[in-house]
């Protein structure tokens, strides 16, 4: 329960960050959220996935879905077969898989971010070990 | 190491490529836009957008009107976004006019002055250097300046001028983040402001856009490779031709000594080096037809008008209509223009097509060195004045074009590098009525106020260029026509070729006089034109010699004469036929050759069937010339005829991008009157050929053709042999579109896949008058509208919208 709950703040976090600060700001967040807060890659990189297609999502309906519809024109979705026949049929369908483009990158971002993090920490570890301080010991 | 370190250093290092990749890719700018990732972040990029919306535009119309001191200004606006705007005071509306029209089409109006002016390198980038430098050559940008300067002189443009761009610089003013246009931000680019020179500008670019052929140069280069009999059996001057506007005409200054010198046929060589962007579509024209009230229902006269020219997105005409104490009119305005161009007032309306006329001459110059400073002239040698001009780059460091003028007119090309093919250092001259200076925007201005068909030949007074067919008609039943512009008195000399400037015998000798020109005034005729020749007669040749061929004008005509009463409403069907005269022509011509060998054995060829259940020739018997999007026939027809274009043409005068070659209406007369003309024969063979040969080798080559490129067991429709594109403005992939649409190059509705219809208009003049309108796109310039793109399935299939118009008042 208490896993679900910090997912979802942290996915609320990942969306407000994507709605408003530059798209290299996610990668900061993901490798303070990991070296910070110690939170597992794979949950990062799922967060950040959903933070960011939320956060397009958003934008989107704050602007009529006018933006989604010069996505679909520019990527030309069209043209892999992804129409269902009539343009409004299709413009439902190519939206969903634009916010799916949008955070599929948030999602690369923050799985390397994520990676990169959590090979550093290891490796840290493995060359400075952590050695109990003196008078400390367990005897 | 061990093998756990080495995995971690491993996935670091994937990871870290990964990123890289990701970074580099989202943070590099391709083909000059923005980085991807910018673009794309729901924090900075197009999410941040917001499209245009007819209650925000209302609110920000209002404030800024307010603002700006202005009386106020009603505006009904649909969900077409069609905006009706009213006011007390002309300074207003045209504010409003300048406001609206920049909230929708800010980005078009500013691409579309930029080429004209030699800026788009400032936003294209490197790219688009060849076109800046080709204009600043011709010295457009200068022309339009003078142009400028009238218009802000003359009380009748001066104020409309000045209101329409304070209303645009008042809406550059509000432009944030969330309404920058998306392809500013797509460039990454914000509007500079607006200016009056940048309507002068726009004017000039529809004025080359519709007179700035260079067929001069390849006809001088056709000339060259032919003897003077075949020359005059391929391009006769003074044919009496079909469907021409008016019958015979004498003007008082004509002289028919044509003397048709011609020299430097290179320069067609050293043309071919500009880019194909800055010339004109040689398709450009347009249909208009005036019906009498004797031929109407409801016993009003009516007028329609098919703007032909190359499509875009956003659609080229933003749809307006303007009511103040001085007009009430309704039509297709320019983007960054004030008034409309083409539509209708309570009382009257005008149409508008292409004259097709020759008004642009070359002169070929001897310099006196290789330093090109001085050129011959009378004997004595004359200074070239040069310039030197800054372009703009983006993202480059500024580069300096020379312009170079002669009292001719600007040097535009020069024989270059070619040092051993010519002697002695020439340079090509252009003359051009697009270079004096002109206020058409007065023309427009009081049409748009006019109050009978008969103001029309007032408000023409003075037009100069782009030469056009104007057909006006009233609530009275009066209808005019007038051939207008400003036409060269070249003294009889023949207008095809590059000429020498080495005197004043070979020069423009001032110009026609205006109140000569083709004029007619009836109430009872009924008037054609679609870029036809006005009139037979030996004076023609003083106006042109590329009009268009009369396919168009003879099928509306032949439509029109079909019924003796016609309701307004069918012509909306006149408008969107697609059957073509020259594919009839062609067709009834090879039903003829048919029965003769070669051509009777190859129509039965396998390769020719097609999976067709009947004999070729029957399935051609039963085709009506008709090109729908669905045609399979069409196809056929057209790629045997363009077959049979090519490879005579090509044999007897060359590449059609060196050289002028006949008009279809040419080729298809010869091949009916002249089956066995020496044209047709191949020297290369030991054999004679005639006719019935060429369409049998072309019938083969066509039905291989058709095979390979689409499918051997059915033939291709129409819709898939001629795709229809519509491109964006500033050409950005995937903000165009594609659509399924018939019609033809010679059909009424003459679609040609990238060029056709793009304003059409049908106004019967009752009281109130009744209107039918249409343009390939919707109102709004943005493409994250819903009204980006709106009416172009419509558009594709015939269809028309009824017109709201808002009349004034009711009228006796």
């Amino acid at each position: 329960m208490i896993k679900l709950v910090g997912f979802v703040i942290f996915t609320s976090i990942i969306t407000i960050c994507a709605a408003f600060t530059p798209w290299w700001g996610t990668p900061i967040i993901v490798a303070i959220s990991y070296f910070v807060f110690r939170l597992p890659v794979r949950a990062l990189a799922f967060a950040t996935f959903i933070g960011w297609a939320m956060a397009a999502f958003a934008r989107d309906f704050n602007a009529e879905f006018g933006p989604s519809r010069v996505f679909a024109k520019m990527l030309s979705l069209n043209s892999f077969g992804l129409t269902l026949g009539s343009p409004a049929d299709d413009f439902v369908i190519l939206r969903f898989w634009i916010y799916f483009l949008v955070g599929m990158i948030g999602f690369l971002f923050a799985l390397s971010v994520g990676s990169i993090s959590k090979a550093v920490s290891e490796l840290w570890v493995s060359i400075f070990p952590k050695t109990p301080r003196a008078g400390t010991s367990a005897d | 190491m061990p093998k756990n370190k080495l995995r971690k250093i491993l996935s670091g290092l994937s990871s870290a490529i990964l990123l890289t990749a990701l970074c580099f890719g989202l943070g590099r700018s391709f083909g000059g836009l923005r980085p991807l990732g910018d673009l794309i972040a729901p924090s900075t990029g197009i999410w941040r957008h917001h499209p245009t919306d007819r209650h925000d535009l209302k609110r920000r119309l209002q404030s800024s009107l307010s603002e700006a001191g202005l009386q106020a200004v009603e505006i009904e606006i649909g969900d077409d976004e069609i905006p009706h705007l009213k006011s007390e005071s002309d300074d207003a509306l045209f504010f409003a006019q300048g406001f609206v029209t920049s909230y929708y089409r800010l980005w078009q109006m500013d691409f579309l002055s930029r080429i004209t002016a030699g800026q788009v390198a400032e936003i294209l980038g490197e790219k688009a250097l060849p076109i800046d430098r080709f204009f600043r050559r011709m010295r457009i940008p200068a022309a339009a300046r003078a142009s400028a300067t009238m218009m802000v002189s003359d009380p009748v443009t001066k104020g409309p001028l000045a209101a329409y761009t304070r209303g645009v610089n008042a809406r550059i003013a509000q432009i944030d983040l969330s309404s920058l246009p998306i392809e500013y931000r797509l460039f990454g680019i914000f509007p500079e402001p607006w200016s009056d020179e940048r309507a002068a500008f726009l004017l000039k670019f529809m004025t080359w856009e519709l007179t700035g052929y260079l067929y001069d140069l390849k006809m001088t280069a056709s000339k060259a490779k032919l003897s003077k009999e075949v020359f005059e059996l391929l391009f006769p001057l003074n044919v009496t031709m079909p469907g021409t506007i008016l019958p015979e005409m004498i003007r008082a200054d004509h002289t028919s000594d044509l003397q048709g010198q011609s020299i430097s046929s290179h320069w067609v060589n050293i043309a071919k080096q500009i880019p194909n962007e800055v010339l004109p579509d040689s398709s450009n024209g347009s249909n208009s037809w005036a019906m009498p009230a004797r031929l109407m229902t409801n016993n009003r006269a009516l007028i329609a008008n098919d703007l032909h020219l190359s499509y875009t997105l956003p659609a080229l005409w933003f749809s307006i209509q303007l009511t103040s104490p001085t007009m009430n009119v309704y039509g297709a305005s320019l983007p960054g223009a004030p008034g409309v161009i083409a539509g209708f007032n309570d009382s009257m309306g005008w149409a508008v097509t292409n004259g097709t006329d020759d008004v642009l001459d070359w002169y070929s110059l001897r310099y006196r060195d290789e330093r090109r400073q001085e050129y011959l002239f009378e004997g004595t040698w004359r200074p070239v004045v040069s310039r030197d001009e800054i372009l703009k780059v983006v993202g480059q460091p500024d580069e300096i074009v020379k312009t170079r003028e002669t009292h001719l007119g600007p040097i535009v090309f020069d024989d270059g590098d070619k040092k051993g093919v010519i002697e002695i250092p020439s340079g090509l001259a252009a003359q051009w009525t697009g270079h004096t200076p002109s206020n058409e925007l007065r023309s427009f201005l009081m049409l748009n106020r006019a109050v009978t068909a008969g103001d029309c030949l007032l408000a023409l007074k003075g037009y100069i260029a782009p030469a056009q067919n104007f057909v006006c008609a009233d609530r009275a039943g009066r209808i005019v026509y007038k051939h207008a512009g400003s036409f060269p008195n070249r003294q009889g000399r023949d207008g095809r070729f590059v000429v020498e400037a080495s005197g004043p015998q070979n020069l423009w000798q001032g110009t026609l006089s205006s109140e000569e020109n083709p004029t007619l005034e009836t109430s009872s005729n009924l008037i054609i034109t679609a870029n036809q020749a006005p009139f037979n007669g030996p004076a023609l040749s003083q106006y042109g010699w590329f009009f268009a061929a009369p396919f168009r004008a003879l099928q509306i005509r032949s439509l029109l004469e079909d019924k003796k009463k016609w309701r307004p409403e069918q012509m909306i069907d006149v408008q969107s036929d697609t059957r073509s005269m020259l594919a009839k022509g062609f067709k009834r011509l090879v039903l003829r050759e048919s029965a003769q060998i070669p051509l009777k054995d190859e129509l039965k060829s396998p390769a020719c069937k097609f999976g067709m259940s009947e004999p070729l020739v029957t399935a051609l018997e039963k085709w009506t010339g008709e090109h729908e999007s669905s045609s399979r026939m069409a196809p056929l027809l057209e790629n045997w005829f363009s077959i049979v274009e090519d490879s005579t043409w090509k044999r007897l005068i060359g590449n059609r991008d060196e050289t002028h070659w006949p008009t279809t209406w040419r080729l298809l007369h010869l091949m009916e009157k002249e089956p066995t003309s020496a044209i047709w024969d191949d020297p290369a063979t030991s054999e004679i050929e005639v006719l019935n040969d060429r369409l049998r080798e072309s019938l083969r080559a066509t039905c291989l053709s058709l095979s390979d490129n689409f499918d051997r067991s059915i033939l291709p429709e129409w819709a898939s042999y001629q795709s229809t594109t519509l491109r964006h403005s500033g050409r950005l992939p995937g903000l165009g579109r594609k659509v399924r649409a018939g019609g033809v190059a010679d059909s009424v509705f003459a679609n040609k896949g990238q060029h056709g219809p793009t304003w059409k208009m049908i106004v019967t003049f009752e009281d109130p008058p009744r209107a039918w309108a249409m343009t390939p796109g919707g109102q709004s310039g943005d493409p994250s509208s819903l009204n980006y793109d709106v009416n172009v399935d419509d558009w594709s299939q015939g269809k028309m919208q009824s017109v709201r118009f808002n009349a004034r008042k009711k009228t006796k």
